[in-house]
């Protein structure tokens, strides 16, 4: 009765809009400097969507990319999920419109609301439903319009926030190449990172950045670990390290504690700011593209953020 | 644990997260924005001297400690023995 199969990660596609916003830019509509900017986040540009640019329209280019590098067929598709937390329409979700677009006929498609750690939860349902025989194939996409949600007038978070989309092929497979999720909240936190309606009607981004420090440089270092417990690998077996993109302060922070080299980790956050949901799939895709990388090396991920929420897994890059 | 013991203790954490700081005095009028010390370097403080001295920094204490003295006083008053 229960047939229980592998699953692996076949393709990974990004997509960062046109609009390349630099500190110098962000500055002028702000009372913050660009050494500030850079000395506070590390991050030197992120990108703003246009309005055309929307979650659905950055989905399908992510997903495009991440089908053929997987070399997938739209009809062997069986699932769709979609990470994000600034999709501004509420009903219906998206996950659909993107399958729809991409042409699969037919697939399971929802909406995920983890935040920073969409992408990272949504992987572990993908993963779950393909080694279950539920899906043969499925896509997870992690995409966001932070930009819709952030004001100069906070410039804590209008410097850091940027948008795109960052897709991944979930395929059957013989080996378990996508480990056991370590997965948790803290609702009671939910104040230090949450969207709220601020003097002008509007609702925006408000966060406590000195407490998603502490409570992500304190917390994450057990997640990791029991992550690689979980997937029976050592610490050191890994040989690369992709946390949610927050900003550099807390990746240098986490690189230092979990004992990983500077060139074992991620810093997409440098170039593509904080893109929530999005961040890991963009970071993971850099990471691959930039050639360092073989097939099957172990990578850990790391999703966490408003929630306040954190799910990481490893898994083998592809 | 002695007022004098935290600060001493407390000053090489201080070291420890800001090791540009050789020859500088810290004593408990020092402010952390003196010493040069941005919200996330002081968080880094506080979760180093949560592990030093086994103590929990609530959440809505974290902005209150502006001066070296309310540090080793948080400590002081919360450390058993």
């Amino acid at each position: 009765m229960l047939d229980v199969y592998g699953s692996t990660i076949t393709g990974l596609g990004a997509y960062r809009p046109a609009h390349c916003v630099g500190n110098e830019e962000l500055a002028q509509l702000t009372s913050v400097t660009p050494d500030w900017i850079v000395d506070r986040t590390g991050i030197q540009t992120r990108h703003h969507a246009s309005p055309d640019e929307d979650i659905v329209t950055m989905s399908v280019e992510a997903c495009g990319k991440a089908l053929a590098m997987a070399d997938v067929d739209t009809a062997d598709v069986d699932l769709l999920i979609l990470a994000t937390s600034t999709r501004l329409q509420r009903i219906p979700g998206a996950a659909a419109q993107i399958a729809s677009r991409l042409g699969i006929p037919s697939a399971g498609a929802f909406d995920v609301n983890a935040v920073c750690a969409g992408f990272t939860y949504s992987l572990a349902n993908a993963s779950n439903a393909v080694r279950l025989g539920d899906a043969r194939n499925a896509l997870v996409v992690g995409a966001e319009r932070t930009s819709d949600l952030i004001n100069k007038d906070t410039p804590d978070t209008y410097v850091i926030f940027g948008d795109g989309a960052g897709a991944a092929v979930v395929s059957r497979s013989e080996r378990a190449d996508i480990g056991p999720s370590v997965w948790g909240s803290d609702g009671g936190r939910h104040a230090v990172l949450e969207t709220r309606i601020f003097d002008d009607g509007n609702e925006y981004v408000a966060m406590d950045g000195p407490l998603v420090y502490k409570w992500s440089t304190a917390t994450m270092p057990k997640v990791a670990r029991q992550a690689c417990e979980r997937a029976g690998v050592a610490m050191s077996d890994v040989a690369w390290f992709v946390p949610h993109q927050a900003n550099r302060r807390i990746i240098d922070t986490l690189t230092r504690v979990l004992g990983f080299a500077d060139d074992q980790v991620s810093r997409d956050v440098i170039h593509t700011g904080n893109t929530s949901a999005a961040s890991v799939p963009l970071a993971l895709t850099r990471l691959r593209e930039s050639g360092k990388t073989t097939p099957g090396d172990l990578v850990l991920l790391l999703g966490f953020g408003a929630g306040l929420t954190y799910a990481g897994q490893i898994v083998r890059m592809p | 644990m002695s007022e004098n013991a935290v600060l001493t203790d407390i000053v090489r954490l201080i070291r420890q997260v800001m090791p540009e700081l050789t020859d500088r005095e810290i004593t408990l009028d020092t402010s952390f924005e003196e010493l040069g010390m941005d919200s996330l370097n002081r968080v880094d403080l506080l979760a180093a001297a949560e592990s030093e001295f086994d103590v929990t920094v609530p959440d809505d204490d974290v902005s209150t400690f502006i001066q070296v003295r309310h540090l080793v006083d948080f400590v002081a008053g919360t450390r058993v023995g």
